[in-house]
């Protein structure tokens, strides 16, 4: 097991995400703050909904229950992170490469979103990353034949560009008054969330299965509104 | 998402911690390890450098292990369970050369079929060498030394570095890890080992001390096997210039084995302590009371006699270099601090005047050919004229039908070993020891075999003593040696002109059958009863010990049971007893020690205060000393140096694994996109520049 394993899920949980911050947000260093400090924001977020489990103690093991505030709270961190960088956007934009960029919003959105989604996948994988390196394995409840770590590596993968997807569509939202668009965040990341207790049921065969599709599906969907966002915002102002 | 965290933990258990996860990835298993004992040469016994795992596998039979030697569909490497009698040097080479051997599982008693008593080989052969510590023996010298084990395998001196781990039933926790591996394996074997995920075990195993004794004590990785000796006499006014011979009656308290904490020998050495407590129970009967005899009689139980006769040794070396001249004395205590001894009371002990020896070897009737159970009196060969007298003095005791003498009924007769006519010498002994130091001290050994030891000689697997056999060997033994040693002690050499007196005296002389029982019931199946709580209270602790390994142990590291047992009972049996003076003893002194203290002179054994000359003795290979900064060294190479490694907390864990193919595979994905993800952001970053002319 080990060291084979642990590099193939670091590399499948970190490597897209890692590959795309070393391209596009790296040499940006204003970028990299915005990501860092959007990071702090969703850790904030998780340790009041810690807290609030902590203090729950009766329904500490109903999934469903836990999800439904821990993901009321970093939408709720996403709005504030919203309102900072907007009270914060024409300084960024004096001290961006190209200030009179109307791309400028989007490059902060996305660079947000990168933020929350690798404290995200760092939070929730590291633990079990660290414990593949040892020699034994936990197979994954639903797909008996592919251990836990691989399934969860993929999961996280996919949640990482999920967060920026989802950052760049509610800013799009928040901006233009886009309630429907805000929506479509809140609940495509409800659902994302559920899927996965697909991959610990004991009842549903191939659960995991199930759960990467729909979670690559809704993935796709967001990076759909994504594009034609920008393609809008591209052409409307040329 | 917290939700990410909380299912990942509760996929497998329900506290967010480190080491409740840890405990639904590993099952930690207990264990019986093969360790590692080094001597002056090189060192033995089973180590491995990285912990070793490997997927579990059961082999029942050789043709399993020549299959999976064999299997090229199998290309992980396996944690093989095979029964104890499978383990053997041919086997496991076998499974070394086919490169798939990680560890290997060796179950010494189990429920499963393969396991049980009835699948085992009719003939099995000991794992020590043909002549048991021979190269430290009487005959070492001499050309073409009598072969004593012939049949032994000499698996006990090879190196293995792989861990080498036994399985057993013997308790609860041992049952419990023996049903989570045959669980797990046979798991393994219906998804016919190729089916992963697989069931795997990991050993931990690394060992410190490395290349030969010298070189592990310069660097403190190993410390000297061995223990206390017991030795005790009811003379309790002996000195060394009262110029009375000394009967020497003794016997060995250790045997050793593959698996320390599965050695027994009630073979090699259980059988011959039982005689020795059994005979110095009888004769404490004897009318006429033993400290008023021309001769004095010591008793002496050794340790570490496994390990090249390591107690007799220096128990030997020390009476013969009194007086010793103390240069540190001790900060509390008797004894003396350099030269190190724990206590100088054997300086009373005149080794000149040792006048005849009489020892019990192996007498408990297993594992032999078979036959008529017959005990046989050995003497020395090269000053065999030395001995004459004694051996015939024992031979006409054990004779059955003598009316002077009476002897229980057990139908079981003493002859003497060279009664085919072959003289063989003696078979290794403690005796020796004392042989080496003065050549004509008249010496008889008495075992159950005239021409070869039993094949359960220093096994794992001697965990069956057969009542009646061995019980009545026992009885017999003790019988003869007690009463052999009492006309040796009266100074009476012809049996039929007895006193009267002396005649009720001999006949007073029992040995009790229900005590060699319990005694053997004790010492070798549950320490936890009740002869032992009358001495030592043991039935009181949480945990009660039952099955006590026979293993001699480090020295001065860990408790030591049979010597604390041996003392106790020793003394009680060679107690002063008041015949003349009517008051009783003084009862109480540990039920009630606080308002009943014995005088400095007296022990508290058994409840009582007794006056007793019993001592321990520092039992470790003789070439080993101690300087002047307490630390062990090397003092004489050529001589047993015999020290056990140190070693890292011993641990074994059960977990699954999934295959080496499925591995690659995650590698090979993880890498493929992350090499696809930067290609991807690269090619758009360039799209961007051109579509939109900027950055």
């Amino acid at each position: 097991m080990t060291l084979t394993t642990f590099f193939g899920c670091a590399f499948t949980a970190y490597g897209p995400s890692l590959a795309i911050f070393l391209g596009s947000i790296a040499p940006n260093a204003q970028l990299v703050i915005l990501m860092v400090s959007s990071a702090f924001f969703w850790l904030i977020s998780v340790l009041l909904a810690s807290a609030i489990w902590y203090i729950a103690s009766n329904s500490r093991d109903t999934f469903p229950v836990t999800i439904i505030y821990t993901v009321l709270l970093q939408e709720l961190f996403r709005y504030f992170l919203y309102l900072l960088i907007n009270r914060a956007e024409s300084g960024l934009n004096m001290v961006a490469s190209h200030p009179k960029s109307r791309f400028n919003r989007s490059g902060y959105a996305f660079a947000a979103g990168l933020g929350f989604g690798l404290m995200f996948g760092i939070i929730s994988y590291i633990t079990q990353l660290v414990n593949s390196l040892g020699p034994g394995v936990i197979m994954c409840e639903s797909c008996k034949t592919v251990s836990l770590y691989f399934i969860s590596a993929i999961t996280t993968s996919i949640l990482i560009l999920h967060h920026c997807a989802w950052m760049m569509i509610s800013f799009t939202g928040f901006t233009n008054r886009s309630w429907l668009r805000v929506a479509w965040v809140v609940i495509t990341h409800y659902g994302a969330s559920y899927l996965t207790i697909l991959n610990s049921s004991p009842t549903v065969n191939y659960g995991c299965a199930y759960q990467i599709m729909g979670n690559l599906v809704l993935l796709i969907a967001s990076a759909i509104i994504v594009f034609a966002d920008m393609r809008h915002l591209h052409q409307k102002l040329s | 998402m917290l939700s990410r965290v909380a299912i990942t933990l509760a996929a497998v258990c329900f506290l967010a911690s480190a080491q409740d996860t840890y405990d639904t990835i590993y099952n930690d298993i207990g264990s019986l390890p093969c360790v590692r004992l080094l001597n002056a040469t090189g060192y033995v016994g089973c180590q491995s450098m990285a912990a070793a795992s490997g997927v579990l596998y059961r082999a029942d039979t050789l043709e399993d292990i020549n299959q999976l030697a064999n299997d090229d569909g199998l290309r992980n490497k396996y944690t093989v369970v095979i029964p104890y009698w499978l383990l053997s040097s041919s086997n496991i080479d076998i499974l070394k050369s086919s490169k798939k051997l990680a560890a290997i599982l060796a179950v010494v008693n189990g429920t499963d079929p393969a396991h049980a008593i009835s699948a085992r080989p009719t003939t099995f052969v000991s794992p020590d060498t043909t002549c048991p510590n021979c190269e430290f023996g009487l005959y070492a010298n001499t050309p073409n030394q009598y072969q004593w084990n012939p049949t032994g395998s000499g698996l006990l001196f090879e190196q293995f570095d792989f861990p080498i781990y036994a399985l057993n039933t013997m308790d609860t926790r041992n049952t419990m890890s023996y049903a989570s591996v045959m669980q797990a394996a046979n798991r393994n074997r219906d998804k016919g080992y190729q089916d992963y995920p697989l069931k795997s075990l990991q050993f931990h195993s690394f060992m410190w001390g490395a290349q030969d004794t010298g070189a592990c004590l310069r660097k403190g990785w190993c410390t000297p096997v061995g223990g206390a000796s017991v030795w005790s006499t009811p003379s309790t006014n002996i000195s060394y210039t009262d110029e009375k011979p000394i009967i020497v009656v003794t016997a060995a308290m250790d045997s050793r084995s593959l698996f320390h904490d599965l050695t027994l020998g009630v073979e090699s050495s259980v059988a011959g302590m039982v005689t020795v407590l059994a005979v110095a129970e009888a004769l404490s009967r004897s009318t006429i009371p033993l400290d008023t005899m021309s001769k004095h009689i010591v008793y002496t139980l050794f340790t570490g006699e496994a390990w090249g006769f390591g107690g007799s040794q220096r128990f030997v070396q020390d009476i013969t270099s009194s007086p010793i001249q103390c240069e540190k004395p001790p900060t509390s205590g008797s004894g003396c601090a350099y030269p190190f001894y724990s206590d100088l009371e054997f300086q009373r002990l005149n080794p000149a005047k040792i006048e005849a020896i009489l020892e019990v070897g192996q007498i408990a009737g297993m594992g032999g050919p078979g036959g008529n159970p017959t005990l046989y009196a050995h003497v020395d060969n090269i000053q065999e004229a030395a001995s004459t007298t004694l051996l015939n003095q024992v031979v006409q005791v054990g004779a059955n039908g003598s009316t002077t003498i009476p002897l229980p009924s057990t139908g079981i007769s003493v002859q003497a070993a060279s009664s085919d006519g072959v003289k063989r010498g003696l078979p290794p002994s403690s005796s020796m020891s004392f042989l080496k130091s003065r050549g004509n001290i008249p010496t008889v050994v008495l075992t159950d075999f005239q021409k070869q030891m039993s094949a359960l000689t220093n096994h794992d697997q001697d965990d069956n003593w057969s009542t009646p056999n061995t019980v009545n060997l026992i009885q017999q033994a003790a019988s003869v040696i007690s009463k052999t040693a009492w006309l040796q002690a009266q100074g009476v050499s012809n049996s039929t002109a007895m006193t009267p007196a002396q005649t009720e005296a001999i006949a007073s002389i029992q040995v009790d059958a229900g005590l060699v029982q319990d005694l053997l019931e004790c010492l070798s199946l549950n320490y936890s009863c009740s002869l032992v709580d009358r001495y030592l209270n043991v039935t009181a602790s949480s945990i009660p010990p039952t099955r006590l390994p026979h293993y001699s142990g480090t020295l001065y590291s860990q408790s030591q049971p049979f010597p604390i047992f041996a003392w106790s009972f020793l003394a009680n049996m060679t107690s002063v007893k008041n015949l003349t003076s009517p008051t009783p003893r003084v009862t109480g002194c540990s039920s009630k020690a606080a308002t009943v203290q014995c005088n400095p002179k007296e022990y508290c054994v058994g409840d009582q205060c007794i006056v007793s000359l019993t001592r321990y003795h520092d039992a470790y290979g003789v070439g080993l000393a101690i300087n002047s900064n307490a630390e062990y060294y090397i003092k004489d190479a050529s001589k047993p140096v015999w020290t056990e490694s140190t070693w890292d907390p011993i641990g074994l864990r059960m977990f699954d694994v999934t295959s080496p193919d499925s591995q690659i595979a995650e590698l090979m994905t993880g890498l493929a996109l992350t090499l696809i993800s930067g290609g991807v952001i690269w090619y758009s970053r360039r799209f961007l520049k051109k579509t939109l002319k900027e950055d």
